[in-house]
């Protein structure tokens, strides 16, 4: 806007602000207060946990298979950042997903941080023993809320898994193993197109019902928008209350951070996302997929809302992966502020 | 999530589908009946008017220097999206208004709510610049040529950091008051946030009626949609974009600037709120003008979008 100004040089002071702001987790500019943005922003909840999903959907979804120790150097970094909840891996047939190949191995291998949970994606019973016997304490079932889309990847239909789900989650609740369920194609899927709330509340109340202790709402190709996000939460939230709710929002189509605030804004203080934006999307080959954790943490701090989670241990581990999978990272916060670090 | 189905290339009826809705403007996957969406979405204007900077506000930013027979081509190609507002002027002097209005039917003045910004950029204090967007606005009037205000560094400053509402406030109120019809507040470098949006916009909102605002934010920490969502629901309804994002950031080497046109409109149609604006032909034009600054789009609906059709 105006005039360019000759180049960035003449910003030092701001960069200094910007990486002091980044360090100490606030944002620049117009900060909330915590004290001031209870009333600014009512209705929004005061602390927010962040589900980081790096390790598992992340590099899951990247080509580069990453070497064990760096997935466990990955995850260990990621302990170190405040975030609470790291989901580390999937313990499904490494025919199905070769990234994840080595789940015994990164289970074992990780540094359980005290205050920091491990949770881990389970396909069947016999993924659940292994991950047990592996030191998994917590785990996640895949639900979805399209037909062809179960069908696409576990080969049955929603009834059918529901089945294996009530075995998983059964056991699991019987070793006093909390179990999160997750429900795909919460906002649109990549086979059927428009996804109905009722059937989102369905398959989320089943899940639920049979004792997992949240469910996450997934937008797996990103079409939502805050109008269908608030329309199936509506739905949703007439069966769960909203405390036991997340969202996984993708950022395909660059509308996470507006779906996620909508959310908050409607009561839901759990969100999930990869540091870095790791993961494209299977189904739009060279899209993104899943939003950046530092870009939420970003917009989070901007609100005052506690996170917990220190933005420039989460960028300094972003930056560490994104070297070990060779790519430019999908954070537009650690684009901006490294490049504002060179100057 | 969960397995990975092997390859997209099942996914052809999707693929289909989503060609149908962005044609025809319509998001896929839950979009809202606009009959649906007043009720649903309370406080949300129906009608958001969009305007497209990307001509001038975008090429301004990209190093490879247009030829002018593209870029007039490209503008041509906008005004046939349903755009109403497509921005192609520039900062121009009192002395040079009566050769505009040869051509021209309106203007835009650039202020800034930051002392250094203004400084740095026009050589002159905001005072001083108040006086000099007087004489371009008095000279405008008397033409009856609409003048639009911009408030650069509205939630922040690349040189001071913070910038307080109510700076923004009194710089935005004179400029309303000297006969600006609008009141563009710009996030120049992209570091706000819901929170600092709302608090700026309240404290304008004292002084400026909702109608005469619009926002113009930069998405450079990826904030963008989620600032405009804000300003939204505290009823702005004027944003201003550019097709697939374009223009960097002179602030910060490499980063991005400009929300992307597309993915603000792939926005405002799956809430339901009328643009007038085409997505389909917006992406057509996106994707010339990037072959001609020899760029990726910097939107991500039209990277998406573009891959999906490729399977």
């Amino acid at each position: 806007m105006g005039n360019l100004p000759s180049a960035a040089k003449h910003c030092l002071s701001y960069q200094q602000l910007l990486r002091e702001h980044l360090w100490s987790g606030e944002s620049v500019a117009g900060a909330l207060d915590p004290a001031q943005e209870v009333s600014q922003l009512s209705g929004l909840p005061e602390y927010v946990k962040i589900v980081e999903v790096g390790p598992r959907d992340g590099l899951q979804n990247e080509k580069v298979i990453v070497p064990t120790d760096i997935k466990i150097e990955f995850i260990n970094q990621l302990s170190q950042t405040g975030l609470s909840v790291i989901e580390v891996t999937s313990f499904v047939s490494s025919r199905w997903v070769p990234q994840m190949a080595d789940h015994t191995e990164v289970m074992r291998g990780i540094h359980q941080y005290p205050g920091v949970r491990y949770p881990v994606l389970i396909p069947n019973l016999q993924g659940f023993h292994h991950a047990v016997a592996a030191g998994a304490t917590e785990i996640a079932v895949f639900g979805a809320a399209s037909e062809s889309f179960i069908k696409k990847n576990i080969n049955c239909s929603i009834e059918e898994s529901m089945g294996r789900f009530e075995e998983v989650i059964s056991s699991a609740r019987h070793m006093d193993i909390p179990v999160r369920g997750y429900v795909s194609c919460a906002l649109g899927c990549p086979y059927e197109g428009s996804i109905t709330p009722q059937k989102v509340t369905e398959v989320s109340k089943r899940l639920y019902g049979m004792g997992c202790y949240e469910i996450s709402l997934g937008d797996t190709i990103g079409v939502g928008t805050p109008g269908s996000m608030k329309m199936m939460l509506e739905s949703v939230m007439k069966e769960i209350p909203p405390g036991a709710l997340a969202v996984h929002c993708h950022d395909t189509y660059g509308q996470a951070l507006a779906n996620i605030l909508t959310a908050l804004q409607m009561g839901v203080n759990v969100v999930d996302s990869a540091v870095s934006g790791l993961g494209g999307c299977p189904y739009a080959k060279g899209a993104s997929g899943n939003v950046a954790t530092e870009d939420l943490i970003y917009m989070l701090n901007g609100m005052g809302l506690n996170t917990g989670v220190n933005l420039y241990k989460v960028m300094e581990a972003g930056d560490f992966i994104c070297k070990a999978v060779n790519k430019t990272t999908n954070s537009k916060v650690a684009q901006a502020a490294f490049k504002a670090r060179l100057e």
